[in-house]
């Protein structure tokens, strides 16, 4: 399996072709901002702009966590967003393929780990793909959107696995 | 009127056909060890804002460790180190899987300052 950054020569409808192999269809990503300065969110934004336009490849941003695929959150979870993002997560339907974006959101950046701020999305639900930068460029961000597919395909692989091995002792 | 149709014309579109563009050559991205010299000052540890710079001295090495979570690529490190032992390139794709990949680490041997620091 090729990791996100050997994808990188070819690449015009790379995440198109990944979506339709490791998902069938199109990915909807519901933003959940727990406490960002909005930093991240504008870099975000920039995805469905025409300069990268990222509703080409089919990847759209959604307005509820039931219609998304992915979730990806912003900020450094604080003491009052916490219970936002666990509703959210639980909301959301599988996968929950839940992507981190920012320094905030990886490790508490600037904010570090304090009495309102939890520092770190992964304190809270699991993460699939940590995306750092201060804002993280939104090519780094397709790029984390990678990453989070093939993490989904080799889970996903090891789950279908497991299945038919049970299956087949089951049977005998 | 001319004019506007001029300019479109020659803008044509401004979608990007490659989706891993090099960034800008000044862009401030991933911090990276380049040399394995070091004084001990401490001057990156106390002017990194976000706190993601560690030293570790032992007898005649310096462990350096570097957090990419936590740093915030303003580059201050770079700038205050006598050795430039840290350096900013504007290399920025970090997204990873594995959270320790995010922490880099350098073994230094001690040098010695070459300013001479006033005494305040």
């Amino acid at each position: 399996m090729k990791s996100g950054k050997e994808q990188t020569t070819d690449l015009r409808w790379t995440l198109q072709k990944r979506m339709k192999e490791v998902l069938g269809r199109s990915l909807h990503i519901r933003h959940v901002d727990s406490g960002s300065c909005n930093g991240c969110d504008f870099e975000m934004n920039t995805l469905t702009n025409p300069i990268y336009d990222i509703q080409r490849f089919g990847v759209d941003f959604v307005a509820s966590p039931r219609h998304a695929d992915m979730l990806m959150v912003t900020g450094g979870v604080t003491r009052h967003l916490e219970e936002a993002l666990i509703k959210t997560y639980n909301a959301a339907s599988e996968p929950k393929m839940v992507v981190a974006i920012g320094a905030c959101a990886c490790s508490g950046g600037i904010f570090g780990r304090t009495y309102a701020n939890y520092g770190g999305v992964g304190h809270i639900v699991p993460v699939y793909v940590y995306v750092p930068g201060c804002p993280p460029r939104p090519e780094a961000i397709i790029e984390g959107i990678l990453l989070a597919l093939d993490r989904y395909e080799e889970l996903s692989r090891n789950r279908y696995e497991e299945l038919s091995r049970n299956k087949g002792e089951n049977r005998h | 009127m001319f004019d506007l149709i001029r300019k479109i014309w020659r803008t044509k579109t401004v979608t990007k056909t490659e989706l891993f563009t090099e960034a800008p050559e000044r862009f401030r991205g991933k911090p990276i060890f380049t040399s394995n010299e070091c004084t001990g000052c401490q001057a990156c540890t106390t002017s990194c804002p976000a706190g993601a710079i560690t030293l570790q001295q032992n007898d005649d090495t310096i462990t350096v460790s570097l957090s990419y979570t936590t740093c915030i690529f303003c580059g201050i490190c770079a700038e205050v180190c006598e050795t430039n032992i840290i350096e900013i390139t504007n290399e920025y794709r970090l997204a990873t899987k594995n959270k320790n990949e995010l922490t880099v680490s350098q073994q230094a041997t001690l040098a010695k300052l070459l300013t001479a620091r006033k005494e305040v």
